[in-house]
């Protein structure tokens, strides 16, 4: 038995002593966006911009990443983290996993709303947040706002998903910074009177309820609707714009930071420099229907054919920030 | 000896670090979090985890002990077929199974949609997604484990003790439950506890339904709040309630023992008329079909249908490693099994807790244990692995979390209780009597375990083996977060596919995944004619 594991722990130790004295560049990601997205790019930069370097990667959720990278500490191999949903970044953050970054490039590119007050972090694609309805039977003059959809014309007629989705967290929260705490738990409360059935656990199936006619409206991101509009091209369905003459749509990010203990800082963030460009951003946003977070990069045809709408410009962190506030006035109100 | 028992002791110890670990989230409370939890949903979704598991537990005890009743005593056409094929559902993953029922039978889904056609608008199916639809999906998910339990205790009861009950004036009924039933107790209790335990675990299935329970709670304290202590901390609540069961289960049994004569080669089965055996095979068949035969037919639809756009390329190492890292696993657990179930048999009560508390890990939330398992290892990298680095002059580095080691072990420990409760379902049957005779006879402990034991415990190796190998393929949260860099699993795609709502492209890898699963089940069938 004591042999064995002084044999194993040679054995460890050699590997580690083998991988160190080796000196190719390793660049270390953890991202919480699947591999199917970030595989094409981690390619396309290896091949076009830096040959000589090898970048490993996990995927898996967030939470679970950060847990790790806790629990990692000093001793992590991640460089980089990659997240979808500005809450995760914020809670990153927020239990100092990562480390400013200084950059002329990524300031430039990024607008302000979209990245962390410190440079914690940057906003790599942008997806909203808005108001889906059954051409057939809504007319979109009835539509006007989030908060509208709590009015009682909308009895039996609303779809939502799940208020344990983040996005829902995120957008109640924008709400929360917008219009008080007092008036948040109004409209909610209002939305689930409004219910026509138990909320759903996936955009999609909020989109296939109204299109069965369980339900006229619903709220759901973009690139849902645009996948189920690749799968359906007739579907009674379109997007509606809400608060154009207010504060604008809901937005939220995916976005990146570098580790605190990053090994490989600099290639890091020459990976990361290289995404806020047009030809990475073009392929980000393109790739899930998302919009590009570089506002000089134009999004792809199908997505600029949604129309073009005014974004809300609230610092993409509050919501983060908000989050706890968010989920604990929905469950006050029944909202699940 | 010493080092032997040394051996053992550090090796439980190893598996009790992780659940103390969880449990020690109790050293700091968030009040307001627990305030909130109370005043809002503690209430409604502790009374959905007792709905789920009192619906769970009798659906499974039916399905199974009734199918494995029936194979076992009865003699029909296509017995010999149905035998395997039940266990057949255990292939397919409960989320799979669950998001395949609410695409189905939905009010959005095809079944509904296609009945209000043609049977006009006031014709409705049972709304799916309710406490009646999660515990049939459940039910059917988790039955094949009573199912194989049983049916190796009734198989080992033979016809003997049901023809004395028949002369005593018992019914075919009668027998069953004054005789057979209380004589395969053991093991359909570990069969339902498995599947109880894998309900309480769940967090995909229930997710799909947005069925709130404890689990979901865990997940939303963890993923919303952030705050892993109070989800560890009701994650311990769950396992306390799940040991209580256990305890009374032990309480209720007494001393009751439950040894068998072993077997003749050939039972001699009663055998069916026609119409009974009409009326089984029917009956077989719907469940089969619900259970099996549907999914997969939706999967291979979506197969057919789905963009080819990915078809990974990968997709031959992600069977590979998931193929590789299952049978290691099983190998493993296997052999801890073995040592455990000794050890259990030494008697000494606290020993026998510490393998039971060993073995909860399995009733804990994929992602709550695999959490554990990564404090656990990188403490140990911190105390242990760190100073020789030092020593030695090298760079600090993490050589636990992430590696396959590290991984293996949050498998084995996930997964030991099915080992453990497999092997000593079948060691319980074996009597004592047996290893006495061998004693006075001059063998020793060892051999006992190798001349006597072990040509009996063979259908029970297989089985465990077999059972670890597919939960490992379809293990997901501890995969994700400890798996080295470049091990992708099939499961792994699985979930990355489905957590963005691809299910069209996740089928291809699904698929795959329950024909190894398939493959398992009938390489054992064949080895051992299931017998």
């Amino acid at each position: 038995m004591r042999f064995t594991l002084v044999g194993l722990l040679l054995v460890m130790l050699c590997s580690s002593g083998c991988t160190s004295s080796n000196d190719e560049r390793t660049l270390v990601i953890y991202s919480a966006r699947n591999e199917q997205l970030i595989k094409p790019l981690i390619d396309l930069y290896i091949k076009t911009q830096d040959p000589a370097l090898k970048i490993d990667y996990i995927t898996d959720d967030a939470s679970a990443l950060l847990v790790r990278l806790e629990a990692e500490n000093k001793t992590t191999q991640a460089d980089l983290l990659i997240t979808v949903d500005v809450g995760n970044l914020w809670q990153a953050q927020q239990r100092n996993l990562l480390s400013p970054i200084k950059s002329a490039v990524l300031d430039s590119m990024i607008p302000k709303h979209l990245r962390q007050a410190d440079n914690m972090w940057f906003g790599l694609s942008v997806r909203a947040r808005t108001i889906v309805y059954s051409t057939e039977r809504v007319d979109p003059e009835q539509l006007v706002t989030y908060e509208d959809l709590a009015n009682s014309k909308w009895h039996g007629r609303l779809c939502l998903r799940t208020a344990k989705k983040v996005y829902n967290q995120s957008l109640v929260a924008s709400l929360i910074a917008n219009l008080g705490e007092e008036k948040t738990e109004e409209i909610v409360s209002g939305w689930v009177n409004n219910l026509a059935t138990d909320v759903f656990s996936s955009d999609t199936q909020v989109m296939d309820a109204i299109l069965a006619g369980q339900c006229d409206v619903g709220v759901v991101n973009t690139y849902y609707f645009g996948r189920l509009m690749k799968e359906k091209p007739d579907a009674k369905l379109a997007l509606f714009w809400p608060n154009q003459s207010d504060r604008g749509v809901h937005i939220n990010i995916s976005g990146a930071g570098v580790t605190r203990f990053a090994k490989n800082r600099d290639d890091a963030i020459a990976f990361l420099e290289w995404l806020a460009k047009s030809d990475a951003q073009r392929m980000i946003a393109d790739e899930n229907q998302e919009y590009p977070a570089n506002p000089n990069v134009s999004s792809a045809n199908e997505v600029a054919a949604w129309g073009k709408f005014k974004a809300d410009k609230l610092a993409v962190e509050l919501a983060g920030k908000l989050q706890k506030k968010a989920i604990k006035l929905m469950d006050r109100v029944g909202y699940h | 000896m010493g080092l032997r028992f040394g051996g053992v002791f550090t090796l439980l110890f190893l598996f009790l670090l992780p659940i103390v670990t969880v449990f020690l989230s109790w050293h700091h409370i968030n009040y307001e979090n627990w305030q909130h939890l109370i005043e809002t949903q503690l209430f409604t979704l502790s009374m959905n985890t007792i709905k789920l598991m009192i619906g769970v537990g009798f659906g499974v005890c039916f399905l199974g002990v009734s199918t494995a009743w029936v194979v076992s005593i009865y003699e029909f056409k296509g017995r010999s077929l149905f035998e395997w094929m039940l266990i057949l559902p255990l292939a397919i993953p409960a989320y799979v199974l669950a998001f395949i029922y609410v695409g189905l039978f939905d009010y959005s889904g095809e079944v509904p949609i296609f009945l209000r056609e043609n049977l006009g608008t006031g014709f409705a199916l049972p709304e799916i997604r309710s406490s009646g639809g999660v515990i049939m999906t459940f039910s059917f998910a988790f039955y094949p484990y009573v199912y194989l339990l049983a049916r190796s205790a009734f198989a080992r009861q033979g016809r003997d003790m049901l023809d004395s009950a028949r002369c005593l004036g018992f019914s075919a009924l009668g027998g069953f439950f004054k005789v057979a039933l209380p004589l395969a107790r053991p093991a359909i209790v570990a069969g339902i506890m498995l599947a109880l335990m894998e309900t309480l675990a769940d967090f995909g299935a229930v997710s799909i339904f947005n069925y709130d329970t404890f689990t979901t709670a865990i997940y939303k304290t963890w993923r919303g709040f952030f705050d892993i202590n109070t989800a560890a901390q009701l994650a311990t609540l769950l396992l306390g309630f799940l040991f209580l069961l256990l305890i009374l289960e032990r309480f209720m049994r007494g001393k009751a023992q439950f040894h068998q004569q072993v077997v003749e080669r050939q039972p001699q089965r009663y055998i069916l008329n026609r119409w009974q055996t009409i009326l089984v095979v029917s009956c077989f068949m719907v469940l089969l079909i619900l259970a099996f035969f549907i999914p997969v037919a939706q999967l291979f639809y979506w197969v057919f249908l789905g963009s080819k756009k990915y078809v990974s390329d990968h997709l031959v190492s992600f069977f590979f490693n998931s193929v590789a890292l299952s049978f290691i696993a099983a190998i493993i657990v296997l052999i801890i099994s073995v040592v455990f179930v000794q050890l259990d048999r030494t008697k000494k009560r606290w020993l026998s807790a510490a393998i039971r508390v060993a073995c909860l890990g399995y009733a804990l939330p994929g992602s709550v244990l695999a959490v554990g398992i990564v404090m656990v290892l990188a403490g140990l990298n911190h105390q242990l692995i760190e100073p020789i680095q030092r020593i030695f002059g090298l760079s600090q580095q993490q050589l636990l979390l992430g590696s396959v080691f590290g991984l293996l072990f949050a498998y084995v420990m996930r997964f030991l209780a099915i080992g453990f409760s497999t092997l000593d379902a079948s060691v319980s049957s074996i009597k004592p009597i047996l290893a006495d005779v061998a004693k006075t006879l001059g063998v020793n402990s060892a051999q006992i375990w190798r001349r006597v034991y072990f040509p009996q415990l063979l259908p029970g190796f297989l089985t465990a083996i077999l059972l670890v190998f597919i939960e490992v393929m379809k293990e997901m949260p501890a995969t994700l977060l400890l798996r080295p860099f470049g091990w992708d699993t099939l499961s792994i795609k699985i979930y990355e596919l489905t957590s963005e709502g691809q299910w069209q492209e996740a089928a291809l890898p699904a698929l795959l995944l329950i024909s190894v699963g398939l493959l398992g089940v009938i390489l054992i069938v064949r080895q051992m004619r299931f017998r």
